[in-house]
């Protein structure tokens, strides 16, 4: 079963900054990483992802550079969390269990 | 897109294209084949473009359009099946014809390697070393050149016949060795000569730098003057069936005095390679 694309969309920003919270990435390893670790819900499409992380980039949440990939050929764009991205990511994490909070709420009212 | 801006777009999405290829090859698919899957994964050029669109609205409007515009731009002309001048042919087709015709090279002892997808990169391996056409970014516009060899000494590469005067152009460079990864400023707008060799002029500054090949005579010879010692000739003539004046190379090679002589033509196989312009 893979993600409702809605529900991906609305949260791209957070799975993003999610993924790289640890450690730097490159565009298709972040793709991969996302696919790999949630055991194939998460797949995303290039084509929102890329824009997603120029976006990030340019509101200063990451910081981006070109490095050698690790199977050779031409250099990568990795992706990093800065600073501000750490707190953003904070504040999307704390805005989006609340949210979750009050949906479960609403479930369990008879 | 202009700037830094358009190279990093251009980088980033040509290495994750190239990578994601890599997966494919190692997966059983043919390079042309993993190239085509890995443009089709990457979406619609429209979507990506929209996308980077919203990236680069705020705070420069104008910035966003550009890279838009630059995006789809790369996008569409790495998704689409282009037409090409003159051949019009696909890429994967010139391609095809770039192989077959480079057997001819193979088969005179030169290991020759062709690789690359919508610039081709011609390698070809003699006794001084590789040689590399260089790297698309040094190629200023949509090209032909012919890639010729008369043995295991030369390589050259020389621009197919566009004057209109139907003879070859040329330009050589005046050191004693061609250089490797060399190449020369455009003779006439859109033409640009390579030409790659290992040979070493003993008396002359360079095997190929001064000459000049008549238009070939009706007996199947032409005229060549030199000023070198050790000579390497290199000529051509205007082929009216091929589309565009495309030029039919010939190449000679021999040794001689100072002079002005008479010689037969021994033509070789030439392959004509189409280098696209990004």
């Amino acid at each position: 079963m893979t993600a409702d694309p809605n529900l991906l969309k609305g949260n791209l920003e957070l799975i993003l900054l999610s993924i790289l919270e640890h450690s730097e990435m490159y565009g298709l390893e972040i793709i991969e990483e996302a696919n790999t670790q949630t055991d194939g819900y998460f797949e995303f499409k290039e084509g929102s992802v890329y824009p997603a992380l120029h976006r990030l980039t340019q509101q200063g949440f990451l910081t981006a550079s070109f490095k050698p990939s690790p199977r050779g050929g031409m250099p990568s764009r990795y992706y990093a969390i800065s600073q501000s991205g750490k707190k953003a990511l904070e504040e999307k994490r704390r805005a989006f269990q609340q949210f979750n909070q009050h949906v479960e709420t609403l479930w369990r009212k008879p | 897109l202009w700037g830094r801006e358009r190279q990093t777009v251009r980088r980033e999405l040509e290495s994750h294209i190239r990578q994601r290829a890599q997966r494919y090859e190692i997966s059983g698919s043919s390079h042309n084949e993993a190239i085509k899957l890995a443009i089709a994964d990457l979406g619609e050029a429209r979507e990506i473009s929209a996308g980077m669109r919203s990236a680069y609205t705020i705070p420069n409007t104008i910035r966003a359009c550009v890279l838009a515009a630059a995006l789809s731009s790369f996008l569409l002309t790495s998704t689409q099946t282009k037409k090409h001048k003159p051949y019009d042919l696909p890429v994967a087709m010139i391609y095809q014809h770039i192989v077959t015709q480079i057997q001819h090279l193979r088969s005179s002892g030169l290991p020759v390697k062709i690789s690359g997808w919508n610039n081709p990169k011609v390698t070809v391996r003699t006794s001084e070393g590789i040689f590399e056409l260089p790297s698309q970014n040094a190629i200023p516009s949509s090209l032909y050149l012919n890639l010729i060899s008369v043995g295991l000494e030369n390589v050259i590469l020389e621009s197919a016949d566009q004057t209109p005067y139907g003879s070859p152009a040329f330009q050589t460079t005046p050191t004693k060795r061609l250089f490797k990864h060399k190449i020369f400023t455009p003779v006439t707008p859109g033409i640009v000569v390579v030409v790659f060799s290992d040979e070493i002029s003993t008396n002359a500054p360079s095997p190929l730098r001064r000459g000049f090949v008549t238009p070939i005579n009706a007996d199947g010879s032409f005229e060549y003057t030199s000023v070198s010692k050790t000579l390497t000739a290199v000529s051509g003539a205007r082929n009216p069936n091929r589309p565009n004046g495309a030029g039919e190379i010939t190449v000679v090679r021999f040794i001689d005095e100072y002079s002005t002589k008479q010689v037969l033509i021994e033509p070789i196989p030439a392959v004509v390679i189409k280098i696209e312009s990004q």
